[in-house]
């Protein structure tokens, strides 16, 4: 009796243990689905956010080299120091170990973290992007209230070289210029993160990848920074040295469309962020976004246009008369004095403003607007850089009277220092046109090919016998014309000077400065570059101030380049005194932009300079006056072989009359019309 | 050994009932612990010499004693085989974080490196260099091309023509 009942108290009780461990379990059970699923994501958060961190893995910035692989801009990682300040013990103290280390006032330092303090900010930039040895000297510290960010820092290792083509980035390295603005995209990448596991103090112990980051590419550009040194160096000299506010230089693969440099006075430092409108002015870049009046290089545009679509030749002569020529009421004068009756080879050789003239009338209008396009003015020529200018060239249907005239002598136009190293590529390069090219791959870091740029096409505007009829005419300037300065030692070149008056828009008219330019190639057979040099501002002109750039660039470049030289070098004579001095140099080659109203007619008839007689043998006849008829017979009669050009009245003749003729040798005659009647064909 | 009883003292109480001491006695029984299990049998110690007792072998014992220690050794091998790669997972995880972060400091540095080196090779500095150390760019003339043909002139061959 006892037993069964002491058996149902102990079952009694061991009912109640079990009832009590049943509920026991059913509560924590019940806190588990609490805990585990209906506040799971909620739980989930908060120990993700104190075991997890999310790191983001920075994409560093692409590197831009040149064309040698030489860094031209190069992203390195920086350290940034920063504070959570209502941490911090005591303020005055942590000033007193950061400001020694980072160079840093401690008293503004103190006063800015009291004031953190004080507004229970919990976070403060101490200072940002620190170089590695303060990075290395805080961390030896072993501070926890020392944190670290890593931050991208852009370097310019080579300084100024190439500045205005690679460009610079702001405080976020965002492309502000140059090529930095254009491939901005492609440069930056993109930003990659991951998720750390970490322990109590906070060191990781396992990364789980959430996006991957994508490095920003490295571009390879055509700049070659040996030439675009010796570029920058010589044209900041002779800005300077010509007191030249601005100026730019081009040289290009005249024919892949390279641009092995491209300078611009005057010149900024990337580096540094911009401290006032005169530095943030300098960051233009001139030679792609200033465009101006080429004033006679673009002579050689109108020559090319001419042998293109005109019987005229070379050796066609041209009527430049004494100086001045009237022209719708205005008259046009060249530089100093006039060069009477000369070929046209002389025409670009002298730069007669008058001759250019003469030859864009015979071109006429259409023909010679159609020209200037093909050559590609007008238009941007696509060169990867930001703010290209297209330049300004009217339409056809805006022309005046007198644009014709202007236009034939380089104004009413304006262009770019890239457009024109264009044009003078088409001459080099026997007569096609061609994109400059300024990237040459862009390649993203990991990647085992790079990617090459299309290159497009070349598209042929001129016959290759005009672009080498035209090669040996810009040869006859640098030889015995405006541009002897620009003379090369072991190498033939050619090119051609240009001094275009400024014009003044407060004032509306056109001022005593120049637009000093020298446009040429080298060597002369298979040119190997071609080399745009523009001083603004100058008060010389093009050959005296231009040609000399040209002549040092193009010397360091075709050196640079391993060029065979075509000639034997010149060993200097004596010392001091240089194969070229300027000053018994004709140089003289302004493009006169100011038609003045007022002027002389100057006839036609008085320009034929007599030749002393030198030789025995047979002498050229007097043809001037007679028809063409008449002469043709003379000459039969006579048994003098003759060149016909031109209708009308035979004007001017080559050899001149009474001069010895060579056996075989012809007479050039120069037919013309009267100058009345000239004027109202020209109208 | 005690018993119950001697523990709580309940032989004295009755002696001390017994000696008339009936307030105390009144008083110390209304508090009195409720009665004990075995509280009258009262112990008391016998030494025993079981020195010549000798146990008897079980072999079936013994067999149940090494099977226990050896599911408990399997036990803990189960249980360190499976901690074990978690704990060297993240050992090696420390490790690895380590390295990651060694990797990528020697990169900056080589960034750096790279920076500085072109940095140094600045045309402009090099021109600069040239120009301390009086070194000019050779004059027109003064640079010979070799052609290979005069014997006069000392030539820079490869030596892996031979």
């Amino acid at each position: 009796m006892v037993d069964s009942r002491a058996r149902s108290d102990a079952f009694r009780r061991l009912t109640w243990l079990a009832a009590g461990a049943l509920l026991w379990a059913i509560l924590i059970c019940a806190k588990l689905i609490y805990l585990q699923i209906l506040r799971h994501d909620e739980y989930a958060r908060m120990a993700r956010h104190q075991q997890e961190r999310l790191i983001e893995i920075p994409a560093p910035r692409g590197t831009i080299f040149d064309r040698n692989g030489e860094p031209l801009a190069m992203s390195v990682p920086m350290d940034s120091v920063f504070v959570n300040p209502l941490l911090l013990s005591d303020p005055a103290v942590a000033a007193d170990i950061l400001s020694p280390i980072l160079s840093l006032d401690a008293d503004q330092l103190r006063e800015k973290l009291r004031s953190a303090v004080r507004n229970r900010r919990g976070f403060l930039w101490i200072k940002r992007k620190i170089s590695p040895l303060e990075s290395e000297r805080l961390r030896s510290l072993r501070l926890e209230w020392i944190e670290f960010e890593s931050e991208s820092q852009r370097h310019y290792p080579k300084g100024l070289v190439a500045s205005h083509v690679v460009g610079t980035v702001d405080h976020r390295e965002s492309g502000t210029v140059g090529v930095e603005k254009s491939f901005e995209s492609e440069l930056r990448g993109r930003q990659g993160a991951a998720r750390m596991l970490t322990d109590v103090k906070r060191r990781g112990i396992e990364s789980q990848l959430s996006a991957e980051p994508l490095a920003g590419k490295s571009i390879t550009l055509s700049i070659d920074e040996r030439i675009q040194f010796v570029a920058e160096r010589e044209l900041v000299l002779a800005a300077k040295a010509n007191r030249c506010p601005t100026g730019s230089l081009v040289v290009m693969n005249p024919h892949t469309g390279e641009i092995l440099a491209m300078a611009n006075y005057p010149r900024y430092d990337p580096g540094h962020p911009p401290t006032g409108a005169g530095e943030l002015a300098a960051r233009q870049n001139s030679a792609v976004s200033a465009p101006f009046e080429p004033g006679s290089v673009f002579k050689v545009i109108t020559l090319a246009a001419a042998l293109e679509t005109t019987s005229l030749r070379p050796d066609t002569l041209i009527n430049c008369g004494n100086g001045a020529m009237k022209f719708f009421g205005r008259v046009v004068h060249e530089a100093k004095r006039g060069f009477g009756t000369i070929t046209m080879a002389q025409v670009l050789e002298k730069s007669s403003n008058i001759g250019a003239i003469q030859i864009g009338m015979r071109v006429g209008e259409k023909r010679l607007h159609n020209y200037v396009r093909r050559f590609g003015f007008g238009e941007e020529s696509g060169i990867p850089l930001p703010a290209e200018s297209s330049g300004m060239f009217r339409r056809l249907d805006g022309w005046g009277k007198t644009s014709i005239a202007s236009v034939s002598m380089g104004h009413e136009i304006s262009t770019t220092s890239v457009q024109l190293a264009r044009a003078c590529s088409v001459i080099a390069n026997g007569g096609l046109l061609v994109k400059p090219r300024l990237v040459l791959k862009r390649q993203r870091p990991g990647e085992f090919a790079a990617r090459e740029e299309q290159v497009e096409p070349p598209v042929r505007i001129l016959k290759p016998e005009t672009a080498f009829t035209m090669r040996q005419m810009m040869e006859g300037v640098v030889l015995r014309g405006t541009g002897r300065n620009a003379r090369l030692e072991g190498y033939s070149s050619a090119g051609k000077t240009g001094s275009a008056q400024i014009f003044d828009f407060e004032n509306r008219r056109y001022t005593s400065f120049y637009n000093a330019s020298f446009m040429g190639f080298a060597p002369v057979t298979n040119p190997a570059i071609v080399v745009v040099v523009t001083l603004n501002g100058s008060r010389e002109f093009g050959g005296k101030v231009a040609g000399p750039v040209f002549h040092a660039v193009a010397s360091e470049a075709l050196r640079v380049l391993d060029v065979p030289k075509d000639l034997p070098e010149d060993v200097p004579e004596e010392k001091g005194k240089t194969p070229q001095a300027p000053a018994d140099l004709e140089v003289e080659d302004l493009s006169i932009a100011e038609l003045s109203p007022e002027g002389p007619l100057i006839e036609e008839e008085n320009q034929v300079a007599e030749v002393p007689e030198t030789k025995p043998g047979p002498k050229a006849p007097n043809f001037h006056g007679k028809s063409m008829r008449a002469v043709v017979e003379e000459a039969a009669a006579l048994g003098v072989p003759v060149l016909l050009d031109g209708t009308g009245i035979a004007r001017e003749q080559v050899p001149p009359p009474g001069a010895a003729l060579e056996p075989g040798q012809r007479v050039r005659v120069q037919f013309a019309l009267g100058a009345g009647r000239q004027q109202a064909l020209a109208r | 050994m005690a018993t119950l009883a001697t523990f709580f003292r309940r032989f004295d109480l009755a002696a001390r009932e017994e000696a008339g001491a009936r307030t105390v006695v009144r008083y110390a029984r209304r508090n009195r612990l409720r009665a004990l299990p075995n509280e009258d049998v009262y112990f008391f110690s016998k030494r025993i010499d079981n020195s010549r007792l000798v146990r008897e072998a079980d072999p079936r014992a013994r067999g149940e004693c090494w099977s226990a220690i050896g599911v408990a050794c399997v036990a803990a091998v189960l249980l360190v085989s499976t901690i074990a790669p978690n704990v060297a997972g993240i050992l090696a995880g420390y490790q690895i974080q380590a390295l990651k972060h060694e990797r990528q400091q020697l990169l900056d540095e080589r960034k750096r490196l790279e920076v500085a080196e072109a940095s140094l090779l600045r045309p402009d500095r090099l021109e600069e260099l040239a120009r301390q150390q009086e070194l000019v760019n050779p004059q027109p003339g003064q640079v010979i091309h070799l052609d290979g043909n005069d014997p006069a002139l000392a030539m820079n061959l490869k030596t892996s023509s031979r």
